[in-house]
């Protein structure tokens, strides 16, 4: 009992078609604007067959008059511009080439005057004053009110500008909606990101952190709260306490596990790389880093790691575009989840990232645990995706796991921009 | 270069070697520690970097701390750390300094030191000595182990720019023409261009305007 599909009625296909039209072209789709063109060449088109030329060259002339005005919606300064030029111009360069073009000429100065600026509407009206004053005064040809032409200039010209202010005034209020907006956005979402943290990742942590003292005091001979225990103490003999190290090694990774997953959906929710957009200077780029650098050491602490980690700029941040950005901030998740679920519990870690106007580079080292024969666990698939991300962009992930110690090394070049920030607080030497 | 003995009370553990180019300095600061650290003592000194680089090579004194000078004649203290950092991974480096911290601090991080601090106050380097010898680093700088693996990867991973490549982008940055440049090094300006191609991949850049940009920035801190 499927329903079968409708046909869409004609008035919501007329709505989709009007949004589609409106949304992908723009310039085409200016029902005021094009109705406007459409009047005046009718007008045109009407002046020259009441007052026909006989004069072939008069025809082509209006007739390329005409075509101009009908580009001009989609090249609206060049094309005002052309015919402005061709309407004064053509009665004195072609006999029989004066049709009457008033209408079309003030579509253009109300176009222009929308188009451009102030300014350009002035100098419009000042040529009109201009133009009509030499007409009547010097010429004596003019068979038009000068005074009610300056008027209708005049009024266009200002309809153009209101138009074109009225547009900004609008915009800007839609910029001012967008950005509330998003500023409301972020706020839910981080306001979710600290419901899931304080709902889930405390007690994640201390999960771990207990599971991470039990395999220590299998490993080691330690029960987990510092007294020593044997073999024959707890009454275990090697193969149990093996088999409860596997158990408690795999609760421990599955606890990291769904840790790390649940600060990845909460970078997700905090992280805003709209501020990336433009981030000529790398300041954006540099303090996504830091804060992510922060939400890391936080949270290797609060399982108990010695955690140092610094973020140094040498020459100035570079200006990452937002993919490039965002593979090194995720890349630097990445190795802080690591670090939490490979790392030796209670152990020390270092990771230091050092941001070139042209480079970032990530380098950790760590010991690793030593129940820990290769990096194949649960969630370490991560590097080789980043490995290939780097290759991409012509820079270099490598590691290595050389007696117990674990050593990450990431190189991502970033393009330079034409012209570099001055440095910040450069100091003089 | 002799070893300074001590009858504190206190065992003296850390192995200190000092490098400045002024024996008076390396005096006074053998003084120094001496009488306000009283856990280390001098195992030798060095009037050079090329010295203190073949005597660290040599890693036959079990330092546990080198305190380096920063203004030195002819191979410089970030150099001449970074040329440490990339063959020791363990020792700590503190860099001193009679000029402005902020002359040397950005460089001296990145050539792999542990610390930089001012020559004029005795207790803040004293108690900066502490520290580095009890395994801590001062902020901002990178534990021995982290800077050994950043500049040994560095120095496989980041292009370098050739002598040759170096020469012609340092008269670029001076404002010479590619025919000039290759006037002055007596090489054709065909040779100048393809350098440069070279220099602006190595560099990640597009632009020659960029590379020198880039060349002068760095040289500059």
């Amino acid at each position: 009992m499927h329903a079968e599909p409708t046909k869409p009625r004609p008035v919501s296909a007329f709505r989709s078609w009007h949004n589609h039209m409106r949304a992908d072209h723009p310039k085409l789709w200016h029902p005021i604007r094009i109705t406007i063109v459409v009047i005046t060449v009718w007008w045109i088109l009407f002046c020259l067959v009441l007052a026909p030329t006989d004069n072939p060259a008069a025809i082509v002339w209006t007739i390329i008059e005409i075509a101009v005005l009908l580009l001009s919606p989609f090249f609206p300064k060049s094309m005002s511009l052309l015919f402005l030029i061709m309407s004064q111009s053509g009665p004195w360069l072609i006999p029989g080439a004066d049709v009457n073009s008033l209408p079309g000429i003030l579509y253009t100065f109300g176009m222009l005057a929308y188009e451009t600026n102030n300014l350009v509407a002035l100098l419009l009206l000042a040529y009109s004053i201009g133009d009509q004053l030499f007409r009547q005064l010097v010429l004596g040809t003019s068979r038009s009110n000068p005074v009610a032409i300056i008027a209708m200039v005049s009024l266009v010209l200002m309809l153009g500008c209101g138009l074109r202010w009225n547009q900004a005034v609008a915009g800007s209020r839609a910029e001012a909606e967008q950005a509330k907006a998003r500023l409301r956005e972020m706020e839910s979402r981080s306001h979710i990101a600290e419901a899931i943290h304080d709902a889930v990742t405390g007690d994640l942590s201390a999960a771990a952190f207990v599971a991470q003292r039990r395999i220590d005091a299998l490993s080691g001979g330690d029960d987990g709260d510092g007294s020593a225990s044997t073999d024959g103490d707890d009454g275990k003999n090697a193969d149990e306490r093996r088999d409860e190290l596997d158990k408690w090694t795999q609760v421990n990774d599955y606890i990291l596990s769904a840790l790390t997953n649940v600060h990845r959906v909460i970078d997700e929710l905090d992280m805003d790389v709209t501020v990336l957009e433009e981030d000529a200077d790398g300041k954006a780029f540099s303090d996504l880093l830091k804060a992510t650098m922060a939400g890391g050491d936080r949270r290797l602490r609060a399982l108990g790691f010695d955690i140092t980690s610094i973020l140094h700029v040498a020459g100035g941040a570079p200006s990452a575009s937002p993919s490039l950005a965002g593979i090194a901030n995720d890349l630097l998740r990445e190795t802080y989840a690591n670090i939490a679920r490979h790392a030796q519990s209670g152990s020390k870690a270092d990771l230091s990232v050092i941001l070139k106007p042209n480079a970032v580079e990530i380098t950790q080292i760590n010991q690793a645990r030593t129940t820990e024969t290769d990096r194949t666990q649960p969630g370490g698939h991560g590097l080789a995706y980043f490995s290939k991300q780097l290759e991409s962009h012509g820079g270099k992930l490598e590691t290595t796991l050389r007696d117990g110690e674990w050593t990450l090394f990431a190189y991502l070049p970033i393009p330079v921009p034409e012209t570099l920030p001055p440095l910040a607080g450069h100091p003089e030497s | 270069m002799n070893p300074t003995k001590s009858a504190a009370p206190i065992p003296k553990i850390h192995r200190v070697a000092l490098v400045d180019n002024d024996p008076r300095a390396l005096e006074s600061l053998s003084l120094l520690i001496e009488a306000k650290v009283p856990t280390a003592y001098v195992v030798w000194t060095a009037t050079s970097g090329d010295e203190a680089i073949e005597r660290c090579q040599r890693n036959d004194d079990n330092l546990n701390l080198l305190v380096l000078d920063m203004s030195m004649e002819g191979l410089q203290g970030p150099a001449i750390c970074h040329r440490i950092r990339l063959m020791d991974r363990h020792l700590p480096i503190l860099g001193i300094t009679s000029f402005s911290i902020n002359s040397y601090r950005s460089r001296l991080m990145e050539a792999g030191a542990q610390g930089l601090i001012g020559k004029e106050d005795s207790d803040q380097l004293a108690k900066a000595i502490e520290r580095l010898c009890g395994g801590n680093v001062m902020e901002g700088f990178e534990p021995p182990a982290l800077a050994n693996v950043r500049i040994r990867r560095e120095e496989e991973t980041s292009p370098r720019l050739t002598v040759r490549e170096e020469q012609i982008i340092s008269l670029c940055a001076d404002g010479m023409l590619d025919r000039e440049i290759a006037e002055r090094l007596d090489i054709s300006e065909s040779t100048v261009r393809k350098h440069m191609q070279g220099i602006l991949k190595k560099l990640n850049c597009k632009t020659a305007r960029q590379a020198v940009a880039l060349w002068v920035r760095s040289h500059a801190r």
